[in-house]
């Protein structure tokens, strides 16, 4: 009989923050410089320069830190751990190990519709390394680029809580999405803006004492993580099926050919020697600050998913749409809350079929369609002088150029006909020159109601609100 | 009296008052180095065009009437452990032979801002290890008194310079004693200030937290007037301290009437040379003639300071100088044929025996293992070191020891035992492990015609104290004007 | 007591390559040394916190704001050992 395992998953999450300089220097962190030019005498490792803490990345941190339930500590360290590689440029990364600034956390994720908390045991600040070139001129050599190093991190270290690739899945996602929605840093795996090692080892189920776990590297997007799990624990079952053991080593994830390569060959015996940053004072988080940050904390994807279902009744599958990007999110809002009587339903139904494509497909001229824009635009809905339709028209004309809505509406000839003497007056003769299809609708042939529809559209040039149009009719065949 | 032996503050009078001009006093200061220098052996570099140009230019705008900062025209000399802006910056080590930095440190930057002229860039130990600048990969610099003998260190150039009238003064810096011993074994007036007084930036770092830069002078006033121009808070270096700075020249006075002097008991131990014993002897007489009360203290844990800052300045050291790995600047051995190699020979081959021995004993304090058994309890230690003093200050104004044990020894004498070595610097390390202030001055000569040193210590960021202190007592005594028959 | 191939872990840690007999000598030095630091061993500081730095303030902090430097150029003419176009140079990284 086979021994049935359980998996045993924790993550180390390292998401650069959205800082303009770096964390201990004001050279600039600009994605693409030109190799080396992001970098100044402390970016540099040279002689006789000092780290300076970067305030901005600190409030990022303790921002990370209140969405994921940490405790903010009142006081945390910077320690360096030494060790020589090229992109490295002190010998020496400055980092946080015994007092990081956030710890014991949590978040929530959802897998199969199952709610489980998944621990977080802390968050910690440090720099980020250079970058090596392997294929750039003369194969006989490296290239050090060190625009990257000193860029601000933190550190997201969670509790082994995950039991599946796809509880990792959805944590790491959760986590991105905070983050992204915080605005501390853009999310980016592909870019390794967000970037994920994770810890996996195996269990016969029921055991408490953990396996032994094998750590992953360079899994640049959320399906290699997942990918590089599962074939992890498949590789791990197999080894203690054969009677063979798990060796606690680091492996690299080789995504085109879809298996991992141990990194042991390459790895000598490293021992950090951590010790406090004898340059850097204690880093001293007041109350006060935290307080202030935290009145300050924008309302989170999942709460605010909650409050737009009760406060607009929109249905779950509509609120987690429109709150999955912060920015679209806020838009909405700020735009239902402008009108008077159209239904947020249709409004979100706009968002959704229309504006969220417009913002994915052409982002550059999305910022011309503002809220005010739409309001502009669905307050003519509301007075039924334009249609759902015609608006969508307008809003793509909006995101197009400069022009006034009301240009816009001229030009397009979009003038919605909603004047009952006008709209009557039509309905009359359209009755009065159809008198066979009037007899047989009386007649109870009900569904000419459309064609007599159709013809006042027809007369009017597509312009009448089909609303009035109908009122008005229902009214008048009564009769 | 000759240019070159003129104190800080007799040149900016004469300066003033166009009695000479910089270019006279630069050239005289030139033309000294030039009689001295292959004797003395105190530089590294000289920028001698660019100090006759730069002296011509502040003599122009004196002639135009321009107002002018005090030290403008002045010629001084840096140790070469201050990182100045295209001028070739050392540290006396091969690693950096050739190195030119493309910023200034913060000091520099403060002296720049004054007009001072740069004589040139002065000998040391290899970043600053050792206690006799025998260590430099360039050559030894000889004591001026007496060429057979070391000159102290680690800033044993700045001190034989000063003392020989190579430069009206010079910078230096101090992670266990290397600006008072030098400043001792040599003659002058050497001033560690409080960590955190002065900016460690573009200052080439040994031990983070025990460096710290201060002036080697002639005289106690011109130690105050450099301390003045050098004090501050940086924003460029977080452990540097936002306090204003006072005028330091404000606190030369005469009168210590009332002054509490302490004596640590544990300064007066078994080796302590009996004519440096002598000379504080006669210094307490001396400050008790003119009014100052004597107090005998205790500093319990001075017998621990050698081996804590032995483990703690390594430990520190180690990492600061991983570094220098022969990517980006300095010294990569031509003999490497692939990445380990690179790191393994440059380093091997530029750095010297002394450097390697404390890069080796500070690896081995913080790896895995032995890091509570030496960094940390070294750390604790520390804090005992630290609360001596907080209690001895609570009972005295200052606190007076000898500088160092002994005068100065023989060239070669202790070079060949590190721990012997490490012993001389017995009085000044606690100083640099509680971070207080501590000055050298002048209070003998031994029978051999030496220079003998005492130290005052004060407590935090009261520097004022020691200068009050220091200059009573060498306006009562004629040491300081004593100078080396060169 | 070190042995010498403590010290010559040690030394590849630190990236520095000694020869047989100066490991030998490194081994008795650092005995010595290390040795003298035994003394430390005798002062009971169980209850006594570490002080990592000489002044006892919070650490000062700077706006997150850009300042240009322009020390590239110079550094990669000047100093660089090794360089190609504006990157740093090294041996092939295996």
């Amino acid at each position: 009989m086979s021994i049935s395992y359980e998996t045993v998953i924790g993550l180390e999450v390292h998401a650069q923050l959205k800082t303009e300089s770096k964390i201990f220097s004001a050279a600039s962190t600009q994605f693409g410089a030109p190799p080396n030019t992001n970098t100044d005498p402390v970016t540099l490792g040279l002689p006789g320069v000092l780290p300076v803490l970067n305030m901005g990345v600190v409030e990022m941190a303790i921002k990370a830190g209140l969405a994921t339930h940490c405790e903010i500590a009142p006081r945390s360290i910077f320690a360096r751990k030494n060790y020589f590689y090229p992109d490295l440029p002190k010998g020496y990364q400055i980092s946080q190990f015994e007092l990081p600034i956030c710890q014991r956390g949590w978040i929530n994720i959802k897998v199969d519709g199952q709610e489980k908390k998944i621990g977080i045991t802390r968050i910690h600040l440090e720099e980020d390394a250079g970058k090596l070139l392997h294929d750039f001129g003369d194969s006989d050599f490296s290239h050090v680029d060190l625009n990257r190093a000193g860029v601000p991190l933190i550190e997201t270290v969670s509790e082994p809580d995950m039991r599946s690739a796809a509880e990792a899945s959805a944590y790491l996602k959760h986590l991105r999405d905070i983050f992204v929605y915080l605005g501390i840093c853009d999310g980016n795996m592909e870019e390794g803006s967000f970037r994920c090692d994770a810890n996996v080892s195996i269990r016969p189920v029921g055991q408490k004492e953990f396996g032994t776990r094998a750590e992953l590297k360079n899994m640049n997007s959320f399906r290699n993580v997942e990918r590089a799990i599962e074939y992890e624990v498949k590789r791990q079952e197999a080894l203690l099926a054969d009677g063979k053991v798990v060796v606690q080593e680091t492996r690299l994830w080789n995504a085109d050919k879809g298996v991992s390569e141990s990194m042991r060959s390459k790895e000598e015996a490293n021992d950090y020697r951590y010790f406090p940053d004898p340059d850097l004072l204690p880093l001293i988080v007041d109350a006060k600050w935290v307080e202030r940050l935290k009145n300050s904390q924008p309302e989170l994807a999942h709460e605010k998913s909650l409050r737009f279902q009760k406060d607009y009744n929109i249905p779950e599958y509509d609120a987690e749409v429109l709150t999955a990007d912060r920015s679209i999110a806020e838009h909405w809002e700020k735009s239902v809350q402008g009108l008077k009587s159209l239904e947020a339903k249709k409004v979100s139904n706009l968002y959704m079929t229309h504006l969220l494509k417009l913002q994915k497909e052409t982002p550059e001229t999305f910022e011309r369609i503002t809220s005010e824009k739409v309001i502009e635009i669905l307050h003519l809905v509301e007075s039924g002088k334009i249609s759902l339709n015609m608006a969508k028209e307008v809003l793509d004309e909006v995101a197009g150029s400069d022009k006034a809505v009301a240009d816009i509406i001229a030009a397009k000839g979009f003038v919605q006909i909603s004047d009952t003497a006008t709209l009557e007056q039509t309905i009359d003769k359209v009755l009065a020159d159809n008198p066979d299809n009037l007899a047989a609708y009386k007649g109870g042939k009900e569904k000419l109601f459309g064609f007599f529809v159709g013809q006042t559209m027809k007369a009017l040039g597509g312009k009448a609100n089909p609303q009035v149009v109908n009122d008005i009719l229902k009214k008048k065949l009564k009769s | 009296m000759e240019l070159h032996q003129l104190t800080i503050a007799q040149a900016i009078e004469k300066l003033a008052k166009k009695e000479i001009s910089s270019a006279e006093l630069t050239a005289a200061c030139q033309q000294r180095i030039q009689q001295t220098e292959s004797q003395l052996g105190s530089y590294i570099t000289l920028t001698q065009e660019a100090a006759l140009a730069q002296a011509k230019a502040v003599d122009d705008r004196r002639a135009k009437g321009e107002p002018l900062p005090p030290l403008a025209g002045i010629p001084l000399a840096l140790k070469d452990i201050f990182v100045t802006k295209g001028v070739k910056t050392t540290c006396a080590s091969r690693i950096l032979e050739n190195f030119i930095p493309p910023y200034d440190g913060t000091a520099v930057r403060k002296l720049i801002e004054q007009d001072y002229v740069l004589l040139g860039k002065l000998n040391m130990d290899e970043f600053a290890m050792g206690s006799s600048t025998e260590t430099s990969y360039f050559k030894k610099t000889k004591n001026p008194w007496n060429l057979e003998y070391i000159p102290g260190g680690s800033s044993g150039g700045s001190a034989s310079a000063v003392a020989a009238g190579q430069c009206l003064g010079a910078l230096g810096t101090d992670t266990g004693g290397s600006i008072r011993q030098p400043a001792a074994l040599c003659g002058i007036v050497g001033i560690k200030p409080t960590y955190g007084r002065v900016s460690r930036y573009g200052v080439v770092a040994f031990a983070s937290s025990l460096d710290q830069v201060g002036p080697m002078t002639q005289d106690v006033r011109d130690s105050a007037i450099l301390l003045n121009t050098i004090a501050g808070h940086d924003p460029l270096d977080s452990t540097s301290v936002n306090r204003p700075v006072p005028d330091y020249t404000q606190s030369l006075k005469t009168d210590v009437k009332g002054l509490k002097i302490g004596v640590p008991k544990e300064y007066f131990i078994e080796g302590l040379d009996a004519e440096v014993k002598k000379s504080l002897e006669n210094a307490l007489e001396q400050y008790r003639s003119l009014g100052a009360e004597i107090i005998e203290v205790t500093l319990p844990h001075t017998q621990y300071a050698v081996p804590t800052y032995y483990i703690l300045a390594p430990a520190e050291a180690s990492s600061n100088l991983a570094r220098y790995d022969g990517v980006r600047f300095g010294y990569r051995s031509p003999n490497a044929k692939n990445l380990t190699e690179m790191y393994q020979k440059s380093r091997s081959e530029g750095f010297g025996p002394e450097v390697k021995r404390r890069i080796m004993l500070g690896t081995y304090v913080l790896s895995a293992g032995y890091y509570d058994a030496y960094y940390l309890k070294a750390q604790k230690v520390r804090t005992l070191i630290r609360r001596d003093f907080e209690a001895a200050f609570q009972q005295v104004d200052v606190l007076l020891t000898p500088t160092t044990p002994t005068p100065a020894f023989r060239i070669g004498e202790k070079s060949d035992d590190p721990l012997k070595m490490y012993l001389s610097d017995i009085f000044t390390i606690n100083v640099n492990l509680a971070g207080l202030p501590g000055m050298s001055l002048p209070c003998g000569l031994s029978s051999q015609g030496l220079p003998i040193g005492m130290q005052l210590i004060a407590d935090y960021f009261q520097e004022e104290k020691i200068f009050h202190a220091a200059y009573a007592y060498e306006q009562a005594t004629e040491w300081h004007r004593k100078r080396p028959s060169l | 007591m070190i042995q010498k191939d403590t010290v010559a872990t040690i030394a590849k840690l630190a990236r520095l390559e000694f020869t047989e007999p100066e490991l030998m000598t490194f081994a008795d030095q650092m005995n010595q040394i290390l040795g003298f630091m035994e003394q430390l061993d005798g002062l009971d500081t169980s209850k006594i916190e570490a002080t990592s730095h000489a002044v006892d303030i919070p650490g000062p902090m700077r706006e997150d704001r850009v300042v240009e430097s322009n020390v590239i150029e110079s550094l990669l003419k000047e100093n660089a050992p090794d360089h190609e176009d504006n990157f740093f140079r090294v041996p092939k990284v295996l």
